[in-house]
């Protein structure tokens, strides 16, 4: 079994980025507003660093991240500015977790959480079907 | 532990208990103070106030609203292991599974004890600040799902009161308690009459502020409130407790008013802690504490298993409750040249506390305070000394050594022990002394982390040569 991202993992990145930069952008009016409109000039960096992140980092993530299922170990890498590659073997896992937040249930993304006893592993943004799969494959090799 | 439970056709996909919904706008509950607070700072007439009042009460029933909504959407589902689902923002499914739960708790509070309600959590042995899974459930449920083995009458110890009061004030902050007893003899000086208290209360108040000025006796007073508080809480969580063996399950029950059940697989016991304060050595009793995976994970929680015992009263109860778990009864002893190093610190204390009194004035009842916590932990480090040991045998590894205002003995079985390290100082080499270390896995309310055991001022070549047999059982 493998895993990658796609478009919409990308389009989930979008939508954050895009309702952090909107957020940003009221609270620093709110700022503006108490101090003068001087400051008002902040709101298109923020709008400009927003417009780029939103252009650039999706489509960089979504690439970024692939993993697989061996015999009995999960392996994902992941992250644009620092990668990072995870390796969980199966019997290490405790419990496990999906959670889904209203972007990803819009894109039909899950996150996976994974509980080990030495802490806890996320699988950020996994399309919906390659999540359904690991967490079967999860259930069905614990009931074994 | 959840494979133990039978698989229930009955059991598929249920809702959890509607008291749910109380413990989940729990936390909406200080937002009740918001029209309290607006008569309180924007004082108006009657009719805004109510207006406004009727606003709150609205998000109030919207919010209501909500965890019920969170409740009707929310199942949980036993089949070797247990599957839940709950959330509407953040919908979270999660899955347990089967001998992964290391340790049960079920809650009764006094509402869940009238709606025949119960709070289940279930704890893996994972690093968490919080319970994998807490569930709802009614208490019949409960009772299927956490049947009782009928095989053979369960190993019972029950705790007698006095103990457990012991354990509830040396619990509490006694420092402050002694040192707050001044403004209450005082104030009972004023409250009985001129006669009394302008005499002898007067002295005894004098004598037991060390010169403390009148800011501080406001102070002090909520200190002692605050214990008397502390005392009664610690009281009434560990009333009533009692602790049965039933196979290789160790059931802990516990509580005056909120009764918990927890549930722990005995072998997944990690270490066995026993800890006297100086208030509990006056009376020779001793509080034991374990580390098992989960239990003791939520705020306010102890994971006591003997409250308060004499060290008859204890034996026989661990042998009671944990006959196979290892302890180790032979300790290596600091060397007696070494007494100072276990002083230094509180004759330190005792030092600055000395010059910040003869500096008078404003620092002097910093001082004093110091000079009380400076004694009292020089008295505890002495008797730590004479205790102080660590020792490999009978498959544990023991310490004994004075941390804080108490006295611990840990037993740790040698596959749980993860790390063992022996430090040398300059000073130490010369000496051939060194400093013991064992490391192991800890759960602490709201966090988790390593403990570190350490013993100091070992002589170096026995520690090295209990080390090795420490390996050799190992391997």
């Amino acid at each position: 079994m493998t895993f990658g991202g796609n478009q919409e993992v990308a389009a989930v990145l979008r939508s954050w980025i895009a309702a952090l930069g909107l957020v940003l952008s009221l609270l620093w009016g709110a700022v503006a507003g108490l101090f003068g409109p001087a400051l008002l000039w902040g709101n298109g960096l923020i709008m400009a660093a927003t417009l780029f992140l939103w252009w650039w980092y999706p489509a960089r993530y979504a690439s970024t991240l692939r993993g697989h299922i061996d015999q009995n170990a999960l392996y994902i890498v992941s992250g644009v500015w620092f990668r990072r590659e995870t390796y969980v073997p199966f019997e290490a896992i405790r419990a496990f977790e999906c959670w889904t937040l209203p972007f990803e249930r819009l894109w039909r993304c899950r996150t996976v959480v994974l509980r080990v006893a030495g802490g806890t592993v996320f699988l950020l943004l996994l399309p919906q079907q390659q999540a359904a799969d690991l967490l079967n494959w999860l259930e069905q090799t614990g009931r074994e | 532990m959840l494979s133990n439970l039978p698989t229930n056709p009955l059991l598929a996909s249920q809702r959890p208990y509607p008291i749910f919904v109380v413990y989940d706008a729990q936390k909406w509950w200080p937002l009740l103070l918001v029209p309290v607070l607006r008569s309180l700072l924007s004082p108006g007439n009657a009719a805004e106030i109510l207006r406004a009042s009727l606003w709150d009460l609205a998000v109030g029933l919207v919010l209501i609203g909500y965890s019920t909504a969170k409740w009707l959407t929310a199942r949980y589902r036993f089949d070797r292991g247990l599957q839940l689902s709950q959330g509407l923002i953040c919908r979270r499914q999660l899955w347990l599974l089967p001998d992964d739960a290391a340790s049960i708790e079920v809650e009764c509070t006094p509402l869940m004890w009238l709606t025949r309600g119960r709070r289940v959590r279930v704890n893996t042995a994972g690093l968490r600040r919080r319970s994998d899974a807490i569930l709802y459930l009614s208490a019949e449920r409960v009772k299927k799902l956490i049947p009782r083995p009928h095989a053979r009458p369960p190993i019972r110890y029950a705790a007698r009161i006095w103990p457990v009061l012991v354990l509830g004030a040396s619990g509490s902050n006694v420092a402050f308690g002694l040192l707050t007893l001044s403004p209450a003899i005082s104030h009972a000086g004023r409250v009985i009459g001129h006669q009394w208290g302008g005499e002898a209360a007067g002295r005894l108040g004098r004598l037991l502020m060390m010169g403390l000025p009148p800011l501080l006796e406001q102070m002090a007073g909520l200190f002692v409130w605050g214990w008397l508080l502390a005392f009664v809480y610690t009281t009434l969580r560990y009333g009533g407790f009692h602790a049965e063996r039933e196979g290789n399950r160790l059931h802990l029950s516990s509580g005056l008013l909120t009764r918990r059940d927890v549930f722990i697989n005995s072998r997944k016991v990690t270490a066995l802690e026993l800890r006297q304060t100086l208030f509990m050595k006056l009376f020779s009793l001793y509080t034991v504490t374990i580390t098992a995976a989960g239990y003791g994970r939520e705020k306010g929680t102890r994971p006591v298993v003997v409250p308060a015992a004499g060290k008859r009263e204890l034996c026989s109860a661990l042998d009671q409750l944990l006959p196979d778990y290892p302890v180790c009864s032979s300790f290596l002893r600091p060397r007696r040249r070494s007494f100072f190093r276990y002083l230094w610190l509180p004759l330190a204390v005792l030092a600055g506390a000395a010059v910040l009194n003869l500096m008078g004035g404003f620092y002097r009842p910093i001082g004093m305070v110091l000079l009380v916590m400076g004694a009292w932990q020089l008295l505890v480090r002495s008797i730590g000394f004479r205790q102080a040991g660590f020792g490999v045998g009978r498959g544990a590894v023991a310490v004994r050594y004075p941390r804080g205002l108490a006295l611990y003995e840990v037993h740790i079985p040698l596959e749980t022990a993860d790390t063992i390290v022996i430090r040398q100082s300059w000073l130490q080499r010369k000496r051939n002394l060194c400093t013991v270390e064992v490391r192991c896995f800890y759960e602490q309310p709201g966090r988790f982390r390593r403990r570190r055991h350490r013993v100091y001022c070992l002589p170096y070549d026995a520690a090295l040569h209990t080390l090795k047999k420490c390996r050799e059982y190992q391997s």
